[in-house]
């Protein structure tokens, strides 16, 4: 925040008063200008306000615009001298682009130059003497004045009107076209600004398009009167607005001020919507060694922010940090977010990049795990259905013959099969965990002890895991076991009590490729894999 | 007798066929997956029907899901599944819903003819057949404590014949006892097991092979 001493600040609003109030009693109070006070008090404050706060272009926009509004009423008044009417003259026009300018964001600068060239031109020509229009005051003092020309002047007046009209309803339309495609969020923010401007501006190419062929502009007639108190209302509500979204900044500047405080205990994500009220908010953090945006919880998320929303880049030494999506009311904020919450967006980088890093690692995992498990089924399978077949036509033609040799060959089988039930166990994957764990419970070296297992169906690689655990627990056991599954609020718990001198390390990467723990510690194995709901009803059924 | 054969392996579906024309059966069709068995048990109304338990198109156990439909669809309908796998459960769970009339014996077994005639005259006698190899492979699995320790070496043997789906008069004629003998031996088991199921009704196959499977009379069998 730029720093402005107090003093300055608290005299530029106090000027503006003052100012508005010498205005109002130049010319006395009548009926028309009875919107002025407020229109002008309003419009200037805003505009002192923006000159305290970070905005300074907008802040000169709303300078001209309240001086422009005032203009008139300057020519008009008796008590001004010369030089201020003949000033206050040329300015009017500029109202105009002046709300464009304040309302669109960006300066009309085409607009200005238009608006320059031709009340500069009509200024050198009109002579207030010669026009039948004039009223109040219509000596020749206007100071411009180079060589009177009524026809010009009369022409220039009706070009001006004309573009005002143009210009005015391009204003318009722009606006409220902008306003119709804000997401609600920022319509509360920027759309204050907006809705008042768009009635201004209007009223700016009403007033055109009544001098371009209604009466000639009197103070006292209904339409003139009715498009002044309009336009006094509507300038009024612009300049509240402005103000009230400068003063809502200032807040929602001040309560980044408190970010860190929230950061101790929420995510910045979190601390952001909660400080901005855009709970729309997302933060991405750039992981630059995977090339991808991810979320605070290493999740990648898309690059392109959704409709309606605004990215903003929080970019330290030319490299892209975060990108914060929100709303395009928050876009000053935003980007004051960087140096505030530094230290927090480092942290919860780091944190997203590990999880980032997990996340890929458990996928790799389990996908090591699937290949592995693909390649023993069809292993399995060729088994069954080769060798297996092969032998048993063989059984057959033996005994067909009576040759002794087929007790020879059912061994053989009998081989066969305990071997391919090694490298697949089809029973799980028909039967899930109770039978196949009964089924290595009865082929069992040593004595097995199982508790009633759960009859539910898991997902299979959540069932393969507790099979291999348990089966290779069984081989390398020296001891009778004690196996139970329990399924406990969304997790699978595999105990195996007994025996155990050690289990191979791949059955914690199968493990560990679930989200899921196996701990093996003095004769106790225990693992745990969530299941989150994903059980599949009764095995047999 | 009429039988449907269904096999996708034609080497065991051929040789389960002559097999049964060598013993007096006549092989209504012969089908090679689920859904064309199920068409010509519907079409034949055969007597019995031999499937193999793993057919396509998944080679799962699309026999075992056919006979549990042919179960509950025809009554009258013996199933024998044939399987390559010694699984207690695939047995236990083909008795759970029809415990009648149903069979699972291992493929290189129903090879052996006086096997096959004998399985399929169980079945058409109401009987139920469980391989021995299940059934031994049950009873002589490691325990810490053997559940059968109370038990007379005459009454296991009448026990395994029981979880094999032998009647009393078919284990009678096994030992070459008498059928009270063999009623007795039953009820001295059933009481030793704490066995609540009636000792002459079907259901008993399955609550013997439950029990000797865990050790302990099952929840909902007994």
């Amino acid at each position: 925040m730029p720093v402005i001493p107090l003093a300055a600040r608290l005299a530029l609003p106090l000027a503006a008063v003052a100012y508005g109030f010498a205005t109002v009693h130049a010319v006395g109070p009548t009926s028309i200008h009875a919107g002025i006070p407020g229109a002008v008090l309003t419009l200037v404050t805003a505009g002192c306000l923006f000159a305290g706060g970070a905005v300074s272009r907008r802040a000169s926009a709303a300078y001209a615009a309240g001086l422009c509004w005032l203009a008139p009423v300057w020519v008009a008044g008796e008590a001004a001298p010369s030089w201020v009417r003949s000033a206050a003259m040329v300015a009017i026009p500029f109202l105009l682009p002046a709300l464009a300018h304040l309302m669109l964001r960006r300066p009309p600068i085409i607009a200005y130059v238009i608006m320059a060239l031709l009340t500069v031109s009509h200024a050198l020509v009109y002579d207030p003497f010669y026009d039948p229009a004039c009223w109040r005051i219509c000596g020749s003092d206007n100071l411009f004045l180079a060589f009177p020309a009524p026809a010009a002047a009369w022409w220039l007046t009706t070009c001006l009107a004309a573009f005002t009209v143009v210009f005015g309803v391009i204003v318009t339309t722009r606006a409220l076209d902008t306003l119709r495609r804000m997401t609600p969020v920022a319509r509360g923010v920027s759309g204050l600004v907006l809705l008042p401007g768009a009635v201004a501006t209007g009223i700016s190419a009403l007033y055109g398009t009544a001098l371009l062929f209604g009466p000639a502009e009197r103070p006292g007639h209904p339409l003139y009167l009715a498009i002044f108190l309009a336009q006094a209302a509507a300038l009024t509500c612009l300049a509240a607005a402005d103000a009230w979204t400068t003063v809502a900044g200032w807040l929602r500047r001040s309560a980044v001020g408190r970010l860190a405080d929230d950061l101790g205990s929420v995510s910045l994500q979190t601390a952001l919507a909660r400080v901005t009220g855009d709970p729309s908010l997302t933060v991405a953090y750039w992981l630059p060694r995977y090339d991808r945006y991810v979320d605070a919880r290493g999740v990648e998320v898309p690059t392109t922010p959704k409709p309606g929303q605004t990215a903003t880049s929080i970019v330290r030494d030319g490299q892209p940090v975060v990108v914060v999506a929100h709303d395009p009311g928050g876009r000053e904020l935003t980007e004051r977010i960087g140096p505030a919450a530094r230290l927090a967006i480092d942290n919860e980088r780091l944190r997203a990049e590990v999880l980032a890093q997990i996340a890929d690692l458990r996928a790799s995992r389990a996908r090591v795990v699937a290949a592995g498990d693909d390649a023993r089924r069809r292993l399995e399978r060729d088994l069954h259905d080769g060798a297996q077949q092969r032998l048993l036509a063989v059984a057959f033609e033996l005994r067909m013959a009576e040759d002794a040799a087929v007790d020879v060959v059912l061994q053989a089988l009998e081989e066969l099969r305990e071997l391919a039930h090694g490298i697949f166990p089809v029973i799980l994957e028909e039967t899930g965990i109770e039978g196949a764990l009964w089924s290595l419970a009865v082929r069992a070296p040593v004595a097995v002890e199982l508790s009633d297992l759960p009859e539910a169906r898991f997902p299979p690689p959540v069932e393969r895991a507790v099979y291999l655990v348990t089966d290779s627990a069984i081989k390398a056991a020296t001891g009778p076991l004690a196996v139970s599954v329990e399924t406990p609020a969304d997790l699978l718990v595999l105990r195996v009590t007994g025996a155990v001198p050690g289990l191979p390390g791949h059955l914690g990467d199968r493990v560990g490729a679930l989200g899921g723990r196996l701990t093996a510690t003095g004769g106790h194995i225990r693992v745990e894999i969530p299941i989150d709901g994903t059980r599949l009803g009764r095995g047999d059924e | 007798m009429r039988v449907v054969v269904a096999d996708d392996s034609l080497l065991t579906r051929a040789g389960v066929a002559y097999l049964l024309n060598q013993s007096g059966y006549t092989v209504a069709a012969e089908v090679d997956d689920a859904r064309a068995l199920l068409a010509a048990v519907h079409a034949e109304r055969p007597d019995l029907v031999v499937v193999d338990i793993r057919m396509p198109p998944t080679h799962t156990d699309e026999g075992l899901v056919a006979a549990e439909r042919i179960r509950s669809e025809h009554p009258r309908i013996g199933v024998l599944v044939l399987s390559q796998y010694v699984e207690p459960a695939y047995a236990m769970r083909l008795l759970r819903d029809h415990p009648e009339r149903v069979g699972y014996l291992l493929k290189e077994r129903v090879f052996d003819q006086a096997i096959l005639v004998d399985a399929l005259r169980r079945l058409a006698d109401g009987e139920t057949v469980i391989d021995p190899t299940i059934v031994a492979r049950l009873l002589g699995r490691r325990r810490a404590k053997d559940p059968l320790a109370a038990l007379t070496g005459r009454e296991r043997e009448v026990l395994a014949l029981i979880a094999e789906g032998l009647s009393n008069k078919a284990v009678a004629a096994r030992l070459i006892i008498t059928e009270r003998t063999v009623e007795a031996h039953v009820a001295q088991v059933f009481g030793k097991l704490e066995l609540l199921d009636d000792p002459a009704s079907h259901r008993r196959v399955l609550a013997v092979l439950a029990f000797i499977r865990s050790g302990r009379p099952q929840d909902g069998h007994a």
